[in-house]
């Protein structure tokens, strides 16, 4: 039941709703800032640049090339600050945003198929020193969906698990399993035993 | 299950450490956002509520007026019309309703053209242009026909303002959910559209 529930929360991306009577709480850090970016300061926007450019970064790590990655963070930023009026709820800054960048690397994967096609049928490059990191980072890309962004936000971008559920807008049952199922099919990738 | 995988706490895993270490430097580098002067949130559109509001009572302004002129046209029947007695406009006399003449002028007579040509008959609205004040005693022929053609034309006009007042309902319940905001549960949900 545990499982089944985290899964569902999972899928819709939501997190559980304790009440459905209870208002949105306007008075979190995010919802602040939020609404002061929509009275115009602009600033304020940098702030929430600052908390979130990670999970973003981690997002689109986790599914297009690692050298697009930076310049598609901001452009998601920059297409957030245009559609802000549109967040209804600027609690849930961190799901919009994380759902926007999901949607930003589909996009990217539909218009350069061709290019990507083109690239594969170039001779391999000579191995660098960051050869290995880019194999488990690969390794981890294989694995489905919910596991493989809960992992990158953890071992490649240092997140925690509380703070990747907070920023996400999962739960963190969610991300708790996410991370357990996630490392163990890594780990089976990767040749390690359990509990080793 | 191991604690330091999720929050770090309890006893270091070698194997994440070393996967950690190993796939940091692929991780987000802190680089300021650099934000355009043009690029700024877009203000929030509420002319699209108001559109929808005026359209409702523009549709609901429509189908009041058509009400009523499917209702004044209903009320003239032509057998009501025919037995009442017309009064020409003006200062003439008025003539008593009773007792009605023994042998009753017959004015108007039954239409020639084919049955299903005749849209409106009222002979007692000729017969008042015309300034007589007489009874009419209609064929029964013509009674019949001009009632069944009324009959139809009022099914039709009431099949008419059912559908204009469904379409003003659909037209009402859209506005209220529009000026209502929608449900606040789905936002999350209906947001990601927006990337």
């Amino acid at each position: 039941m545990y499982e089944v529930q985290a899964i569902a929360n999972n899928l819709t991306m939501t997190r559980p709703r304790e009440n459905d009577s209870t208002p949105p709480v306007a008075t979190s850090p995010e919802a602040i800032l939020v609404q002061a970016v929509l009275n115009g300061d602009r600033e304020q926007y940098a702030r929430l640049y600052d908390q979130y450019a990670r999970m973003v970064h981690g997002i689109l790590l986790a599914r297009v090339p690692r050298d697009e990655v930076d310049d598609l963070v901001q452009d998601i930023f920059l297409h957030a600050l245009k559609k802000l009026h549109t967040l209804r709820d600027g609690a849930a800054f961190g799901a919009w945003i994380g759902m926007i960048a999901r949607n930003r690397a589909m996009d990217f994967h539909r218009r350069t198929t061709a290019t990507m096609q083109l690239e594969d049928e170039t001779p391999a490059r000579p191995e660098t020193g960051g050869t290995l990191a880019r194999q488990v980072l690969e390794m981890i890309r294989a694995l489905p969906d919910a596991y493989r962004e809960t992992l990158v936000l953890r071992l490649v971008e240092g997140m925690t698990g509380p703070e990747i559920a907070a920023r996400t807008g999962m739960t963190a049952a969610s991300v708790r399993v996410n991370l357990h199922r996630g490392m163990k099919l890594l780990r089976e990738k990767l040749g390690f035993k359990e509990g080793l | 299950m191991s604690d330091y995988l999720w929050d770090r706490s309890g006893e270091p895993d070698k194997e994440i450490q070393e996967l950690e270490e190993l796939l940091a430097p692929l991780g987000y580098q802190p680089r300021p956002l650099q934000i355009p002067a043009e690029v700024a949130p877009e203000r929030r559109r509420r002319l699209y509520p108001a559109l929808a509001i005026a359209a409702t009572i523009a549709m609901a302004v429509l189908a009041l007026a058509l009400w009523l002129a499917v209702n004044h046209d209903s009320s003239v029947q032509p057998s009501q019309a025919t037995r009442t007695p017309v009064q020409s406009p003006g200062p003439k006399a008025v003539i008593p309703p009773a007792p009605l003449p023994k042998e009753p002028e017959i004015v108007a007579t039954p239409p020639k053209r084919p049955v299903n040509q005749s849209v409106h008959y009222f002979p007692a609205r000729r017969a008042a242009k015309r300034g007589g004040n007489v009874y009419q005693a209609p064929q029964p022929g013509a009674e019949s026909i001009a009632k069944r053609t009324d009959a139809e034309e009022g099914e039709a006009a009431k099949e008419q303002l059912l559908t204009a007042l469904r379409i003003v309902s659909v037209k009402l319940n859209h506005a209220q959910q529009r000026t209502q905001g929608g449900n606040s549960g789905n936002q999350i949900r209906y947001q990601h559209k927006v990337g």
